[in-house]
């Protein structure tokens, strides 16, 4: 089986600084990191490689830069990685990069399963595994975890905080991976030293894809304004005896409807 | 001049960064509490491929070279001297001896499970008798055929009490002494003869094993003699100076953690009615355990320059152990002032760090025997050769 893992490069959350306008993000002290969703993506993808065989091929789109990502998927064990890198991607919104990434997915060819982190953590929109299917004429299914594979059938759990419950899809499909169980494996020392000084990262272009500049700059979504996230408010201190302060905290937390 | 890692140098510190956190800072004060090995870190240490990183990968390592082996040594420093040590004591001497001394069977043989992480070493060279003056050990090795005997005992042998491999040196010529007479062996573990003595209990370090050895007429095959029969010091000494450099990356690492601590707590503690960071002599403090790290950082990256450049580092690799410890100290202490009783308490893991940093000042050769390296160098290079 052929599963393509789309692998977006984001700046560390961890690290990042706002300027002091605080309209814009300091890139200066933030690392280059793989989104942490997507690692969870390519390690189910790497478990079923393990379970059924096959290749696991990862995919990323941007600058050269990029190639990093890329080469730390290979290092976890990915098969192959290809960069799709082109000016005219540098001004694509979610749609045109899911129409490059899917148009990849086709050029692949033969390619059964296509995972993706369930949202990017710099820009939280969540929207690629929907578009991607949709530009692939494919089924998604989202939040998704734990994904096995019985015949062409693609079994996996979703939950909410009561319960789970499994979902099946017929292949090909979209599956967007949440955090599950089974943690990101850790590259091991041998593999990253292959990755980085060794394994080659494809790079295409939009020729390479038949992609025209109409296809891709056609922006379907607008950024109106950028809003930074509410400040959090300070906790508070409950007094009186252990009783006290456990009923009070009790109503506390069902005012707010936490419980 | 570039300063700058290069991208799997970057990479490979992101993932021993990461595995530090996750899987041996919570272990830390555990291991320290319980005194015993972190067993449950092992198979996962194998799997990332960590305990053979320096080593080619023909012979089953990483082929990260030193500079590989530092980044790693100094995260895990960061997070737990005791895993560091084991880490140490298995890559670092133990296994190193076999690929800085060994045959290409010897290698093919020992360094290749070592380096996979398949069998763990220890390196033995440490007698009641014989500490700083390494000459003067007793451990006897008879020649008797294709094989030879060994008999005496070793002591404070880091891994001792679990390694499966194990580097030991024994006194092959009693006449000649340490310029010729003593020898390196590679010893198993099953091998009939071989006993692991008392555990040692110790004052920090408590998450590493410190072990007694006991050689009683252990037969060791002709063929294990690593190195050259009479040359046992020279391989052991090769050893010694590339597991200093690491060690001192270990030590840097514990600096590290000890100024990001400092710097947290003075930011929120307030005394006299704003944060202890706006205390000139805290400032003074920070600033001169920072101005510390800094140069050690330098000088321990350069020295694994120097090794993997395959150039004389003997000099470098002595000053790195010796700052290193000392750096690391001082930085802990200072730590633990600017914390006042707070750092003094065991809920903190302050005084484990203070009680694990003071082991730097002694192993690996104390730091008297690195000021006569480090001389010895110096004055070699003048055209005067010092003698012990």
């Amino acid at each position: 089986m052929r599963i393509a893992v789309c692998i977006k490069q984001i700046l560390d959350p961890r690290a990042v600084r706002l300027s002091r306008s605080r309209e814009a993000i300091d890139p200066r002290q933030a690392a280059r990191i793989v989104n942490p969703p997507d690692r969870y993506a390519l390690e189910a993808a790497l478990r079923l490689r393990e379970r059924h065989g096959g290749e696991v091929i990862a995919l990323s789109v941007g600058a050269r830069d990029v190639s990093d990502a890329l080469r730390e998927a290979l290092a976890m064990g990915a098969d192959r990685a290809i960069l799709l890198s082109d000016e005219m991607l540098a001004g694509a919104d979610a749609s045109g990069v899911a129409r490059a990434l899917a148009r990849a997915v086709e050029h692949i060819g033969d390619v059964s399963l296509v995972l993706t982190g369930e949202r990017a953590l710099d820009t939280g929109g969540g929207t690629l595994p929907a578009r991607l299917a949709q530009e692939l004429g494919w089924p998604v299914v989202t939040d998704a975890s734990e994904p096995q594979l019985e015949d062409s059938i693609l079994r996996a759990f979703q939950r909410d905080e009561k319960q789970r419950w499994s979902v099946s899809v017929a292949l090909p499909a979209v599956l967007a991976v949440t955090r599950q169980r089974e943690k990101p494996r850790y590259p091991p020392a041998l593999r990253i030293a292959w990755a980085y000084r060794e394994a080659e990262v494809e790079t295409w272009d939009c020729d390479d894809l038949g992609l025209s500049p109409e296809e891709i700059s056609a922006r379907h979504t607008e950024e109106r304004n950028l809003v930074m996230p509410p400040e959090r408010n300070l906790g508070f201190i409950l007094s009186g005896s252990p009783e006290e302060a456990a009923r009070s905290l009790v109503a506390e937390l069902r005012g707010k409807r936490l419980i | 001049m570039d300063f700058s890692f290069p991208p799997e140098m970057v990479a490979f510190r992101r993932m021993v960064r990461e595995f530090a956190e996750e899987e041996v800072r919570p272990l830390a004060a555990t291991i320290d509490r319980e005194d015993r090995v972190p067993w449950e870190t092992i198979p996962k240490l194998r799997q990332a491929g960590l305990l053979g990183v320096p080593f080619p990968q023909k012979y089953g390592g990483a082929g990260l070279g030193e500079m590989g082996y530092c980044i790693l040594l100094e995260e895990m420093g960061r997070v737990c001297t005791s895993t560091a040590t084991f880490i140490g004591a298995h890559i670092g001497i133990g296994a190193m001896a076999i690929y800085l001394g060994g045959t290409e069977e010897q290698k093919q043989r020992y360094l290749v499970p070592l380096a996979r992480g398949e069998k763990l070493a220890a390196f033995a060279l440490t007698e009641p008798g014989a500490g700083s003056d390494a000459a003067a050990i007793r451990t006897r090795a008879v020649r008797d055929g294709d094989r030879y005997i060994l008999n005496g005992t070793k002591i404070y042998i880091t891994n001792g009490s679990f390694a499966d491999i194990i580097s030991v040196m024994a006194v092959t010529d009693p006449a000649l002494g340490a310029r010729g007479g003593v020898t390196a062996f590679i010893v198993e573990k099953e091998y009939p003869g071989y006993k692991v003595g008392t555990i040692e209990d110790k004052m920090g370090i408590r998450g590493s094993a410190t072990a007694e050895l006991i050689f009683d007429e252990v037969e060791v095959p002709a063929a294990n003699v690593l190195g050259q029969v009479g040359l046992g010091f020279v391989t052991f000494m090769q050893s010694l100076d590339v597991g200093r450099v690491t060690l001192g990356a270990a030590c840097l690492g514990g600096a590290e953690t000890a100024l990001e601590m400092a710097i947290r707590y003075a930011r929120v503690r307030e005394q006299f009615g704003r944060p202890l960071a706006h205390l000139q002599s805290v400032q003074f403090m920070v600033a001169e355990m920072a101005a510390e790290i800094e140069a050690l950082r330098s000088l321990v990256y350069r020295t694994a320059w120097l090794v993997d450049t395959k150039q004389p580092f003997t000099k470098e690799a002595g000053m790195c152990k010796l700052l290193g410890s000392e750096i690391a100290s001082r930085c802990v202490d200072r730590a633990m002032q600017i914390h006042g009783a707070l750092g003094y308490s065991r809920d903190f893991p302050l005084e484990r760090m203070l009680r694990d940093s003071r082991i730097a000042e002694l192993f690996e050769g104390t730091n008297e025997i690195q000021r006569i390296v480090i001389a010895t160098e110096l004055f070699r290079e003048a055209g005067v050769r010092i003698r012990p």
